[in-house]
């Protein structure tokens, strides 16, 4: 690299250095109790059943909320591949238009549907599919819905990219050659899309550990997920150890998937492309 | 079309007396991509749709299969019309533009792939994927990815996969195109082989016209979405019913009607007359007989090919004229030199202008 073309970098990369990588040693540094090195608040991470409890509610969740996103914009993203170009554009409009509200809105919205005496639930009573309102939000489901609702257009867009990289001359191929759509769906399609699906699945997940907003508004304080839990430990509880070292825990984890994904889609790609 | 009878109707068919596109057009927008086209595929003929990029042939083609619904007209199985039945049911066999081989299949899985659709059972499978291998001489790459293969080799799987479930018609675009000009030759033998051994229905898309000429039964010349002329490689060859004909097949020269023939001139004709009719001799040869025209011209370039030789003479007139000598009998030529050219009349054939 030739000094001038350091010079054009240099601004990002002080950047990065003061607004990303110093929070960050700092962050280390306090789960550490810097100077010191004592791994106590992640010992009583580990011991603690609080934590426990607070994980195993967001792998649930989290796990619950990639599925269905996957599985739900799969079948946009499926559509979207194969949609004339016209209804392409309607359609792609239609799934970014989540992303440029508010996530707090969105929650009050789904907070309002959702709610005992909400458009649902009264739907539901004036057909008569059910006697007394369903439990919808603060609770899990409430959380799931909005979460799943927040991540379909990231999920979307990263199989509608993959998705188009599937030579549509090999699903004419598999129909001249007797496929049915099934067929031709299951047997050439599906396993074609496997990396795609591997991508949104690992994208989903790290996003979904992530989530603040929204549980905190739409779960009401009874499911509280690992991220939530450490803005209580940092603003509220004043535990900045333990706060701290669930932050380290959870980042370790979002860089250990995202490179076992990577290594699993290379793994795959030598083999069949 | 959406019950299982016309499925299993279609399947059963295993022969036909014709194909027939008849009058078919598609349009995208105001674009004419195939025009009026009305022209029958006999069973059992090798029918080459010959033209220009642009031309429509894969449009055409992919109407055929089934992929494109003609904007007008109907395609006919002798007295069934299939305009709007899905490829699916058709019973057709497509070879892509670039093969479309399953990435994620073995070249044994390619190929059993139509058969497993058809629930025939996997003894016979096997049996009959293995024998179509052999046939292809593919046998050794059975377990092979399709990116493992050199692109002749790729091409006979796309060849295979097609021909094992004994389709009725076989559709082949470009299938030769991307390949080197020297496997493309022994590809071409062996697609010829193969259609004289198992006597199916081919139509190849193609806009190589050596290729056209050496496989086809009969050829279909397009352009611009219309048909320019129908017929066998020499019918062609040497009566072209147009100038667009003539100058897209073989090398050609076209001469005015007057100095063709001597005598007056037609201005709505031209002769044509092909660089391998005109005789070249040293610039004092008298004239044979009833029938040879004969002119004074002078050499500009010649060409040397081998077996033969690409002599460019300008006539007094200022016309340039291709001749090709065979290199067994030539007379000296260089460039520069006067000569003498001659053609006899029984060789020119007259287009419309
Ligand atoms: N899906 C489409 N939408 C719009 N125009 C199209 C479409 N398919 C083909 N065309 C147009 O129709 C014409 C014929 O195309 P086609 O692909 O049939 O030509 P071709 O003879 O196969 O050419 P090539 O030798 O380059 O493959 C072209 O002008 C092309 O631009
Ligand atoms: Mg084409």
């Amino acid at each position: 690299m030739t000094r001038s073309q350091f010079a054009y970098i240099l601004p990002v990369l002080l950047f990065l250095v003061l607004l990303y990588f110093l929070p960050m040693f700092k962050i280390v540094g306090i789960s550490l109790e810097f100077p010191d090195f004592d791994l106590k608040h992640y010992v009583k991470l580990y011991e603690s059943n609080a934590v426990r409890r607070i994980a195993w509610t967001t792998f649930v969740i989290c796990t619950a909320t990639t599925i269905i996103t996957v599985f739900l914009s799969y079948i946009l993203a499926y559509d979207l591949r194969f949609a004339s170009p016209g209804r392409q554009k309607f359609m792609f409009m239609l799934v970014l238009l989540p992303l440029w509200t508010s996530a707090l809105i969105r929650c009050v919205a789904w907070l309002i549907l959702l709610r005992q005496n909400g458009l649902v639930n009264e739907a539901l009573m004036f057909v008569g599919a059910i006697d007394t309102p369903l439990e919808l939000v603060r609770n899990k489901i409430g959380v799931i819905v909005g979460m799943v609702h927040f991540l379909v257009p990231f999920a979307v867009l990263t199989l509608y990219a993959s998705f188009r990289d599937i030579d549509e001359r090999l699903m004419q191929a598999s129909r001249s050659l007797g496929g049915r759509r099934i067929d031709t769906l299951s047997k050439v399609f599906l396993p074609l899309s496997a990396t795609g699906v591997l991508q949104a699945v690992t994208l989903t997940f790290v996003f979904s550990l992530g989530f603040y907003v929204t549980p905190a508004l739409l779960g009401g304080g009874r499911t509280v997920m690992l991220s939530e839990y450490v803005s209580v430990s940092v603003l509220q509880t004043l535990r900045w150890g333990l706060g701290t070292a669930i932050c380290i825990v959870l980042a370790v984890l979002c860089i250990g998937l995202v490179l076992l994904s990577q290594r699993a889609i290379k793994r795959w790609n030598g083999a069949v492309a | 079309m959406n019950d299982m009878k016309t499925r299993g109707k279609f399947l059963d068919m295993d022969t036909f007396e014709a194909v027939r596109i008849d009058n078919v057009s598609k349009y995208y927008g105001a674009v004419a991509a195939v025009k009026d086209v009305d022209c029958t595929v006999q069973s059992g003929e090798f029918l080459t749709l010959l033209g220009p990029s642009g031309s429509g042939k894969t449009t055409l083609l992919m109407m055929l299969a089934g992929f494109t619904t003609p904007s007008e007209g109907q395609i006919w199985v002798d007295t069934k019309d299939i305009t709007h039945v899905p490829p699916e049911q058709r019973n057709f066999g497509v070879v892509f533009q670039g093969y479309a081989l399953f990435p994620h299949m073995t070249v044994f899985d390619n190929v059993a792939y139509p058969l497993r659709l058809r629930k025939m059972p996997a003894r016979q499978i096997r049996q009959k994927v293995e024998q179509i291998l052999s046939l292809v001489r593919l046998d050794a790459y059975a377990d092979r990815h399709p990116r493992q293969l050199s692109g002749g080799q790729q091409q006979r799987t796309a060849l295979a996969r097609t021909l094992v479930y004994d389709p009725i018609l076989i559709l082949l675009d470009e299938s030769l195109g991307a390949l080197d000009k020297q496997l493309r030759g022994e590809l071409q033998q062996e697609l010829k082989a193969l259609h004289r051994q198992l006597g199916r229905t081919f139509v190849n898309v193609t806009h190589d016209q050596q290729e056209a000429l050496d496989m086809s039964d009969r050829i279909v010349v397009m352009n611009e979405g219309g048909v320019e002329q129908i017929g066998t490689p020499r019918e062609l060859y040497e009566r072209p019913n147009s100038r667009f004909v003539v100058e897209f097949l073989g090398d050609s020269n076209l001469l005015p009607t007057s100095l063709a023939f001597g005598g007056t001139d037609d201005p709505s004709r031209s002769a044509l007359i092909r660089p391998e009719a005109i005789s070249i001799g040293a610039s004092d040869t008298k004239p044979t007989g009833e029938d040879q025209m004969m002119v004074r011209a002078t050499v500009r370039s010649t060409s040397y090919f081998g077996s033969d030789q690409l002599v460019e003479v300008a006539l007094d007139s200022g016309l340039t004229l291709r001749v090709r000598v065979n290199s067994a009998h030539a007379i000296p030529i260089e460039e520069g030199g006067s000569v003498s050219i001659s053609w006899e009349r029984r060789n020119l054939h007259l287009v419309d202008n």
